[in-house]
């Protein structure tokens, strides 16, 4: 039996219908050129960067970071005071914001390496609650409740605009899944399962857990320094309790624990998010309401559901899986 | 020289003693039973010598190191690995990522430097277990005999020297059982060193050399399979009316 082969399929394939998600999205700047689509499309593109980068760590060992704002507004702030009090490129300024982030995760998640479930969730809540308030606090750099404006833009146009902020979800997807079809997704996928079994396994699960929470922290980095540059702004709402619910249920509608699942439900949602923006003062009632409804019709999001699953030729097109036999 | 040695270990929790001032060891090559009524601490015992439970006094030694305050993966990595009397499958995922995981092991890996040796190793455990069939088979569609049997090969895949096993039979057939006997005579015959906890004794007088019998946390006899169901105070701890029951062979 040569399992070299049958293991084959398990790290090399490729999702065709998140391929055909990304494509879709860059064709779309060059087949039209309403700014204010392009607009939306980048927004989605966005939050797919923050849904997948959260998914990497909670929907592959089901810890439910619930102060995802920690790393986006954080390294956005960084990023947005390096670049506007020091002279430094966003283009450094940036990766230097994601380090940050990702060195904050290492720590957030040694400290909370040993909490589960509601505990886990109200830790990661804390920190990012923490940092919500010093933004108030440390008004003089961070400017209080107005934030930070007219931040260095990455180009001045709103095509190009889109087009790094597609690279950057583009490199992301890619990295997340990669990293995920690797070693470390399986070995992550056991500790979901049963850490103890994943220990007795001879895997050191601690350094595996905060492995991820690095790179989940470094990813969401990136998405926060992109997001800020791309706004020219940055405020208190990027490191608000309401964004991390949003990332939380962006992911979970899409579907847990895939990567393709939470590009999916970002990209849909934000999209109609604001598309709804016709009826302004309906929109997050309806948005919020959308959500609920999706999360009660499909708790284990869409990429999950059963039909899919269940079907080889579906479960290929949706998730790349190919089984043999 | 022993391969495993443990000396008078006491574990407490609160006001309860499960383990009391324990001593046994283990030679390279050996089958060891360990028997014992329910709650007699049997499990406990593996815990604290796999590192899941820290112990209060006494020592234990694998192969020259002690392995006190050690991590459960470190000790893994020092060739001591075991299985769980109540299963902890890998749900959610596919039988062969199952099978990879201890695989990464920092042990297997220096064992079987090629990702081919592992695969092989992989596949040969897996037909040697009677599993080479469900191999892309979701974990969550097994039925409980092939969980017992997926959850002995992850620990084989570690490349241990020491194997402790926590009531294998436990939830088989007949068939599965004589199965699971044969593969770790083989293993025992490669020169695998086994421990077994189990509730089954006609099948684990025929497998083992040695037996220590265990009843409220205390070491109440040790000797041969057959001195040991003569034992009085074996008879009334444990076998009780059951004596006759057990032939051994
Ligand atoms: N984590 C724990 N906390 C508190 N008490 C425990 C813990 N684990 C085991 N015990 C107690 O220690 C005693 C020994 O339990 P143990 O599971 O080791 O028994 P056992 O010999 O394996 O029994 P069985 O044959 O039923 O598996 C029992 O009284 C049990 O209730
Ligand atoms: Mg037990």
């Amino acid at each position: 039996m040569n399992l070299l082969k049958k293991i084959a399929p398990l790290t090399q394939n490729q999702s065709p219908f998140g391929l055909l998600i990304l494509i879709a999205m860059a064709v779309y700047p060059l087949i039209s050129d309403n700014i204010f689509h392009i607009e939306i499309i980048k927004l989605a593109a966005i939050y797919a960067i923050f849904a997948m980068s959260w998914d990497i760590l909670t929907g592959y060992t089901h810890e439910v970071n619930f102060g995802f704002a920690f790393f986006i507004g954080g390294a956005g702030y960084l990023s947005g005071i390096l670049s506007s009090h020091l002279p430094v490129s966003l283009f450094l300024a940036i990766p230097v914001a994601a380090m940050a982030a990702g060195v904050s995760g290492i720590f957030i998640g040694y400290v909370t390496l040993r909490l589960k479930g509601p505990y886990f969730a109200m830790a990661t809540l804390a920190f990012a609650s923490i940092l919500y308030k010093l933004s108030f606090i440390l008004y003089e750099i961070t400017g209080g409740e107005e934030g930070i404006s007219g931040l260095d833009a990455f180009t001045d146009d709103p095509t190009q605009d889109f087009f790094v902020v597609w690279g950057a979800m583009v490199a992301i997807y890619f990295a997340l899944c990669l990293y995920a079809r690797s070693k470390h997704g399986i070995i992550l996928k056991a500790i979901r399962a049963d850490e103890d079994a994943t220990q007795s396994a001879g895997i050191n699960t601690a350094y595996y857990k905060i492995e991820a929470f690095a790179i989940s922290g470094f990813m969401a980095g990136i998405g926060g320094g992109v997001f800020a540059h791309s706004q020219m702004h940055i405020g208190p709402t990027m490191l608000s309790g309401y964004l991390s619910v949003i990332v939380v249920l962006l992911a979970m509608i899409g579907g847990m624990g895939t990567i393709v699942g939470p590009l999916l439900g970002a990209i849909c949602l934000s999209i109609v998010n604001e598309s709804l923006r016709i009826v302004e003062e309906y929109r997050i009632i309806i948005y919020t309401g959308l959500l609920i409804l999706f999360i009660y019709l499909a708790p284990d999001g869409w990429i999950n559901l059963k039909f899919i699953k269940g079907s080889r030729l579906l479960s290929f097109i949706v998730m790349g899986d190919r089984k043999p036999r | 020289m022993n391969l495993l040695e443990v000396t008078q270990l006491t574990k407490r929790f609160g006001g309860l003693e499960a383990l009391g001032d324990i001593s046994f060891s283990v030679q390279p090559g050996e089958i060891l039973g360990i028997i014992g009524p329910n709650g007699a601490g049997k499990t406990t015992l593996f815990n604290c010598i796999t590192g899941f439970l820290p112990f209060d006094s006494g020592s234990i030694n694998l192969d020259g190191h002690n392995i006190q305050g050690k991590r459960p993966h470190q000790i893994v990595n020092l060739g001591l690995t075991r299985t769980w009397q109540l299963l902890k499958p890998f749900f959610g995922m596919l039988v062969i990522e199952a099978m990879m995981v201890p695989s990464f092991s920092k042990r297997t890996k220096s064992n079987l430097v090629s990702k081919k040796d592992q695969q092989e190793k992989v596949a040969e455990i897996l037909n040697e277990m009677g599993l080479g069939k469900i191999l892309w088979q979701e974990v969550d569609n097994l039925s409980q005999g092939e969980l017992r049997l997926l959850d002995i090969s992850r620990a084989l895949v570690t490349c241990p020297k020491v194997l402790l096993l926590d009531e294998p039979f436990s939830g088989l057939s007949h068939k599965e059982t004589e199965n699971i006997s044969r593969v770790i005579r083989n293993l025992n015959d490669q020169g695998l060193t086994v421990v077994i906890i189990e509730h089954r004794l006609r099948e684990l007088m025929k497998l083992v050399q040695k037996v220590i019998v265990i009843n409220f946390g205390q070491k109440i006899a040790e000797g041969l399979p057959e001195e040991i169901i003569q034992e009085p105070a074996v008879i009334e701890a444990y076998l009780g009316k059951r004596r006759l029951e057990i032939g051994v062979a």
